[in-house]
């Protein structure tokens, strides 16, 4: 059986106990994969899901970009240099290590309940983990070929982008990946707290409803759409960089 | 002319690697530079590549400070080609740019290493012979008036770091490049230099020259390589 095949046989059987169990318990607590689909279509015809949907993406691409970023050239910035290492490893442990609750409260209260605070949140959140991933790349970066650009007296935009980035490219990738799944995570929470639009906002509205369905077919089209993402961007892209080492 | 005027080269702790090295090589000579291992060999070769500017001397070409102003070849102990490149892709990148007439040289020096039908294949999917005539090919690819070499075919077996000194000596005669050759094998050393230099223990120095007075293509095992071998050999205890 072909991996596709095993991987969408799971999942269907995932559902069908899904439907069975909901048709068996018959209760609102717990609508049948048949009912979400039916709300998710409904939501999708309004205009409110495409809506909320949109402005949750924009929030997860700007705090993703800006956290990858920052992050990269704060981890390159450690990984290459000792003396920025050493100057800026505690603050990449504080980083770390303070609550992304209490970040979000704090930007909330600094820069008011706008979505400004809410993006600065959620990538300060992530530019630590970005930063732990690129300045371990930035580490393993191969000092002989880079003594090859030397050598051969390559341009300094030459080196970088032909030598020393491709190098990278693993950790970038890796800190797209894991990025991206905290950060979509994050925003929902920031969105819930303090913002009036946003899938994070209209699950808090449904769960003050104990609207289910509509909690379910919210979770379930903003997961699609990550996995969209996951599968149509991060993995083909994955692939044609990493293409040498087919 | 290159001159190598080296007063002092240490590394941490000052250790004293290479101390009053000095060389002088002319153009299009093919200079080996032997001693025993350790002495600071690569340290030179890194030198002289300005690989590292931290020591006290002058590296000069024709009186004039430092080596920027020529074309340099360089083929590593290790083949060191970027392994998200294709064959053709490593030799382009030490090029100046991505031209059309670049392609072209690029494709002629995969042609000549017998590497053409590789052109489109990765360092990994090639054999260690391979890989180092593509290494080869990168230096001599922008026609440098400068090669160094440091050790390249001394994990090769004899039969192939042979074809590799033929081949280093077919590319040679077009361009007839200043040659830096690094090497501990005395019979390579022979083979293939115009001149060879013997280097001390550390703190290296220029202990003694060889002028080697043979003419033409030659083998390691020729019999004429056999003499000055065991003269040498003796001389120097290699």
């Amino acid at each position: 059986m072909s991996s596709a095949l095993l991987r969408f046989s799971c999942l269907a059987a995932l559902f069908a106990a899904w439907q069975f169990i909901a048709v068996v318990l018959s209760d609102p607590i717990l609508p049948s994969p048949i009912a979400v689909a039916v709300r998710v279509s409904e939501y999708f015809q309004n205009g409110e899901l495409p809506y909320h949907l949109g402005v949750t993406l924009l929030r997860v691409a700007c705090a993703f970009f800006i956290a990858l970023a920052i992050g990269s050239i704060i981890g390159i910035a450690m990984g290459a240099s000792k003396t920025t290492d050493s100057a800026l490893d505690g603050i990449l442990v504080l980083g770390l290590n303070i609550p992304a609750l209490v970040t979000i409260i704090l930007c909330y209260i600094w820069l008011g309940l706008t979505d400004v605070a809410a993006v600065t949140a959620v990538a300060i959140n992530k530019i630590p983990t970005v930063t732990v991933t690129l300045r371990e790349g930035a580490r393993a970066v191969d000092k002989n070929l880079l003594q090859v650009a030397d050598a051969f007296r390559l341009s300094r935009q030459r080196k970088l982008l032909r030598v020393y980035l491709p190098q990278l490219y693993p950790y970038f990738m890796a800190a797209s990946r894991n990025g991206l799944a905290l950060i979509w995570k994050i925003v929902l929470v920031v969105e819930l707290l303090g913002l009036s639009s946003g899938v994070g906002f209209q699950l808090g509205t449904y769960f003050q409803f104990f609207d289910i369905t509509s909690i379910l077919a919210y979770t379930a089209a903003f997961i699609v759409v990550i996995m969209g993402i996951e599968q149509f961007i991060m993995r083909p892209f994955d692939r044609r960089i990493a293409i040498w080492k087919s | 002319m290159l001159s190598v005027n080296i007063r002092e080269k240490s590394f941490v702790e000052n250790v004293v690697v290479l101390k009053d090295v000095r060389l002088e090589v002319e153009s299009a000579e093919v200079v080996a530079i032997t001693g025993p291992s350790g002495c600071g060999k690569t340290t030179l070769l890194n030198l002289i590549a300005g690989l590292d500017s931290q020591f006290e001397g002058e590296i000069t070409v024709n009186g004039t400070q430092g080596m920027d102003s020529l074309t340099i070849g360089v083929v590593f102990q290790n083949p060191r080609l970027m392994p998200w490149l294709t064959a053709i892709d490593n030799l382009l990148l030490v090029m100046k740019g991505d031209s059309q007439e670049n392609l072209e040289i690029c494709e002629q020096k995969l042609e000549q290493t017998g590497l053409f039908d590789a052109r489109d294949y990765y360092p990994h999917q090639m054999s260690g012979g391979m890989q180092r005539r593509l290494a080869m090919a990168r230096a001599f690819v922008n026609k440098p008036s400068v090669l160094l070499f440091d050790e390249p075919f001394s994990s090769l077996d004899v039969l192939t770091a042979d074809r590799q000194r033929k081949l280093l000596a077919e590319l040679c005669q077009e361009t007839e490049p200043l040659v830096i050759f690094i090497t501990h094998d005395l019979r390579e050393a022979i083979a293939i230099s115009d001149r060879i230099v013997f280097m001390s223990s550390s703190p290296s120095r220029v202990e003694d020259e060889y002028l080697v007075e043979l003419d033409g293509a030659r083998k390691v095992n020729d019999p004429e390589i056999d003499g000055i071998y065991s003269q040498l050999s003796k001389k120097y205890g290699f």
